[in-house]
């Protein structure tokens, strides 16, 4: 499937960005702005936290939200404006999440009228990524770094038969 | 009059969103009911009195499009204010749904932008 690679990335930042901020109150930062606040931006996949949606359609797929830990904390908390935030609520926190960015992307897909249908958001391990990668999908990804920590989003697509 | 709300949405974690907005609101809240699909609205709305309903569209088992097209098949049902909530983003279909008299807020909504969407339903104070 050939994609504007420049464009999806456009569409990926504004969705992952605009998301953060309405919905979590937090703001883009420099990686180096992060590492001054003691948040190692080098941190593997395997330290994150994920949440799998994938979609059909015009375009079928997935996108991989994955946090780290400062950020998937920060998510339930900032959203229900408490304190404090159970295991349960931080994981639908990071799953609404990747719900709204993934409702954000898919329309860069759609074509001809025909649109993307999202199936509901799963906490996943990052390293389901293998599947996707070893059955051809084209992927693009995007890292964002908010004043509460880092976002690795990955997408994976590739046309509907 | 005390509003009963019903909101229909499958993530918890928004559906508590909604509520503390329209806690915040000054809308004489009375009841406020949750569903997580559209399956699960209808059977609340045949169970209980709402005054506005709040409807995600994508949600398993029945989403919030067929659910409306119940409601709005319903002689009883089909005068209560509803507002659509959703990351939907393609026009023709947001355009459908405006079309159809319902109100429509996108995510990522900010308060103020539901707030706003609440007090298109009367011209209702809920700053």
């Amino acid at each position: 499937m050939l994609v504007d690679k420049e464009k999806l990335e456009s569409y990926v930042s504004k969705a992952v960005y605009r998301t953060l901020e309405v919905t979590c109150y937090m703001f883009p930062v420099e990686a180096d702005e992060l590492q001054e606040m003691g948040i190692d931006t080098n941190v593997s996949d395997d330290e994150l936290t994920s949440s799998v949606i994938t979609f059909e359609g015009a375009a079928e797929g997935a996108v991989f939200i994955a946090v780290n830990d400062d950020l998937y904390h920060a998510l339930a908390s900032n959203m229900l404006g408490e304190d404090t935030a159970s295991k349960d609520e931080k994981d639908a926190a990071l799953c609404e999440i990747a719900n709204i960015i993934c409702g954000n992307i898919v329309p860069f897909f759609a074509k001809n009228g025909e649109i993307c249908k999202i199936n509901p958001p799963e906490i996943g391990s990052f390293k389901n990524k293998k599947l996707f990668e070893s059955k051809g999908y084209g992927h693009e990804k995007f890292e964002a770094y908010v004043d509460e920590g880092i976002a690795k989003v990955t997408i994976y697509f590739k046309d509907a038969d | 009059m005390n509003l009963n709300v019903l909101i229909v949405e499958d993530e918890q974690i928004t559906r508590s969103i909604i509520k503390q907005i329209l806690l915040d609101s000054n809308l004489d809240i009375g009841d406020i009911l949750e569903a997580e699909n559209g399956r699960e609205g209808l059977d609340v709305l045949n169970s209980q009195k709402i005054d506005l309903l709040l409807v995600d569209i994508y949600m398993p088992v029945m989403d919030g499009l067929e659910m409306l097209e119940h409601v709005m098949s319903r002689p009883d049902l089909k005068d209560i204010p509803v507002i659509v909530v959703s990351t939907e983003n393609d026009d023709k279909r947001v355009d459908a749904i405006i079309r159809k008299g319902l109100g429509f807020v996108h995510k990522p909504f900010t308060k103020v932008l539901l707030k706003k969407e609440l007090a298109k339903l009367g011209g209702i104070d809920v700053s």
